[in-house]
């Protein structure tokens, strides 16, 4: 197992009071695997891909659990040795890379930046030839004189290579995707899925690919978890969770796959929005959204059962009396 | 390419200076009372009317306004500034000096109240809410609370008179003379505390200015993206973070100018410091018109080229601006 994140909490203390936007998270990865992470917008993946990486901002902090990589405990290294890890062995593709590449830097000094601290490449010659091979590897053309660009000189699309370009640029061996194409148009983003599924082949890279849109798991993800108000519901193969939903929640999701080309960010179909975070409560947390939910589910917290092999869910219901038919009714 | 965006700024340069005069000489002359009357009342002695009225036609003041404000113009840009009626001397011989004495003060307190902001700026933000962030930020509001005037006193109160450390004023001792490098000591000596009083100003504004630009910055994406690279914390925060958060600081320095020249008006009055501050007050008092109006075009002079460098410097640092 490459990943292995157990009962992690990470909480924001904020002054409304404390948000709990991972609580008790368990997730993994294994070698050359794609595990999608579902979930609407603050339910908290972004929160777990930062703490994977110890870059929680203030005022969050991760208060629990653990984050096995390699067999050792992120948590338990010091700052030093984890800033060996960030860009080297686990990197990071963001939503907007508009901002998030620095706009007053050149294309080649912010690939290059990564390539001089991680692989003891100090000859600007060298450093350049590299970055040159890795923006060949993610499709841009004409990549020596990109190297003098700066990011308003690129397109959205341009921009994303060049996050993805710098994020492999020294090889590592989890990539967390932290939904790259959702601030990208249509066509553009189906270019962008379409490099990193390849790149993902081409180098047995593991991936987290964080998204609020099932289409994009079923493209690429090998496994799913699905995560809601900061916990999380279900975790399943693709297959699985495709044929055999059993969290409400997931059936809501399954059931609001854009027929369009439209993605969406919210939910139309289930009505209600995620709950605050802040003293979520001792109940399923999906409870006052779910058309199934009992009092059962308004006084007690699911526990997560493993229903089959790699199949977990926490709900008490597993889906509901009628599951059967639950997510194929149109 | 950049020749041009410089010659465009020029000429766009030169309707400002234009209106910005006209609008000082109109001032000046909406002003009760003009220079010949403050100096027959300040005689204490009675001119009958025929005086006043030769007095006027030697000054120039009784021909129409604008052919007056025509010819100060013309003069001004053939490089002679004229003639001050109160202390009876041609600008071109008493005005450098003032000029330079001003730079000097200027600059000085200017470098290093934006040297220890940029430090103590970054500090703050980057230690956001620590005891050290409270502390220099309310240091920083007090300070920049308090009326200049009184804080130049209190210096000199306490250094000077009490302590003994720095002298009372003026720019050089005087009865000595020293040459050379002792020279250059002894005008550094005179300048400590103007200089400092003055910084301490110019610090508390420079300071929250970077400090709430710096907080922008560090709570941008790419400062997360640096970060998630595996770049060191001092690197984030000096070339991701701070260039970036300098950049709009750079056109807000040069609008400062204004500021700070005023500024000084107060502190040269204080430390009997011979600028171009101290200078403009007298010349007020005394309805001294083209000395006014000469020393102000000047300043206005000073604060377009100060734009104009920011521009420039704008565009060099910043790839996303076009020329
Ligand atoms: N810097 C922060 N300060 C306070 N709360 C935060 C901060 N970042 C995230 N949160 C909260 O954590 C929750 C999860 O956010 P996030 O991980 O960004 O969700 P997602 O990526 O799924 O959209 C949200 O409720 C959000 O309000
Ligand atoms: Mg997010």
């Amino acid at each position: 197992m490459l990943l292995n994140v157990s009962d992690l909490q990470t909480h924001f203390f904020t002054d409304d009071g404390v948000v709990k936007a991972a609580d008790y998270v368990d997730l993994t990865v294994e070698k050359g695997e794609v595990l999608g992470l579902v979930g609407e917008s603050g339910c908290g993946k972004s929160t777990v891909a930062l703490s994977i990486l110890r870059l929680i901002p203030k005022p969050g902090k991760i208060v629990g659990g653990r984050i096995e990589f390699l067999s050792q405990d992120l948590l338990d290294l010091s700052q030093r040795a984890m800033r060996k890890i960030r860009g080297n062995e686990i990197s990071m593709v963001f939503q907007d890379p508009t901002a998030s590449l620095n706009p007053v830097l050149s294309v080649g000094d912010q690939i290059g930046e990564a390539i001089r601290i991680h692989q003891n490449v100090k000859k600007r010659k060298e450093i350049n030839a590299r970055a040159v091979e890795i923006l060949q590897k993610v499709g841009i053309s004409d990549p020596r004189d990109r190297l003098a660009n700066y990011p308003h000189e690129l397109s959205g699309g341009m921009q994303q290579r060049v996050m993805i370009a710098i994020a492999l640029s020294c090889q590592p061996k989890l990539l967390l995707a932290d939904e790259p194409t959702s601030s990208l148009d249509v066509t553009i983003e189906a270019q962008i899925l379409n490099l990193l599924r390849e790149l993902q082949q081409d180098l047995e890279l593991s991936m987290i690919m964080i998204t609020h849109d099932l289409g994009v798991i079923a493209e690429i993800s090998d496994r799913v978890t699905v995560m809601y108000a900061g916990q999380r519901v279900e975790s399943a193969t693709v297959t699985q969770l495709f044929e055999n939903p059993l969290h409400p929640y997931t059936q809501a999701l399954l059931e609001a796959i854009p027929t369009t080309e439209h993605a969406v960010t919210t939910i139309e179909t289930i009505p209600g929005k995620v709950p605050s975070l802040v003293n979520p409560g001792k109940r399923c947390l999906f409870s006052p959204r779910c058309e199934i939910a009992t009092e059962v589910c308004k006084s007690t917290l699911p526990e997560s059962k493993r229903v089959e092999e790699d199949h977990i869910v926490a709900c008490h219901h597993q889906g509901g009396p009628d599951r059967s038919g639950g997510c194929h009714e149109e | 390419m950049k020749k041009k965006y410089i010659i465009r700024k020029l000429l766009t340069a030169i309707p400002t200076f234009l209106i910005a005069t006209i609008i000082l000489f109109s001032l000046l002359h909406i002003a009760p009372s003009g220079p010949v009357e403050i100096m027959v009342r300040s005689s204490g002695k009675t001119m009958d009317p025929g005086m006043i009225e030769e007095l006027r036609s030697q000054y120039g003041l009784d021909k129409p306004l604008h052919q007056q404000y025509f010819r100060w113009l013309s003069n001004f840009f053939t490089g002679d500034l004229g003639y001050s009626y109160v202390t009876n001397q041609r600008l071109n011989s008493i005005l450098p000096e003032k000029i330079l004495l001003t730079l000097e003060l200027v600059l000085v307190a200017n470098v290093f109240s934006v040297a220890f902001a940029v430090v103590l700026g970054v500090i703050a933000a980057v230690r956001k809410n620590s005891f050290l962030d409270n502390f220099l930020s309310s240091f920083a509001l007090f300070t920049y609370s308090m009326p200049l005037f009184w804080v130049g006193l209190l210096a000199l109160y306490v250094f000077s008179l009490k302590l003994g450390l720095t002298p009372v004023g003026g720019v050089t001792s005087l009865g000595k003379d020293f040459t050379g490098f002792a020279a250059i000591a002894d005008n550094l000596y005179h300048l400590i505390l103007p200089a400092s009083v003055l910084s301490l100003a110019y610090l508390a504004y420079y300071f929250r200015l970077i400090r709430s630009s710096m907080l922008d910055v560090l709570n941008k994406e790419y400062v997360v993206a640096a970060r998630a690279k595996g770049v060191k914390e001092l690197a984030v925060i000096f070339k991701h973070a701070l260039r970036n958060a300098l950049l709009p600081l750079i056109t807000l320095f040069a609008v400062s100018l204004g500021f700070v020249l005023a500024g000084s008006v107060v502190i040269e009055t204080i430390f009997g410091w011979p600028g171009l501050g101290r200078f403009l007050v007298t010349a007020a008092f005394n309805r001294d018109y083209t000395a006014l109006l000469s020393l102000n075009a000047i300043i206005v002079i000073m604060v377009l080229f100060a734009n104009l460098v920011a521009d420039i410097a704008c565009a060099y640092v910043d790839p996303r601006i076009k020329y």
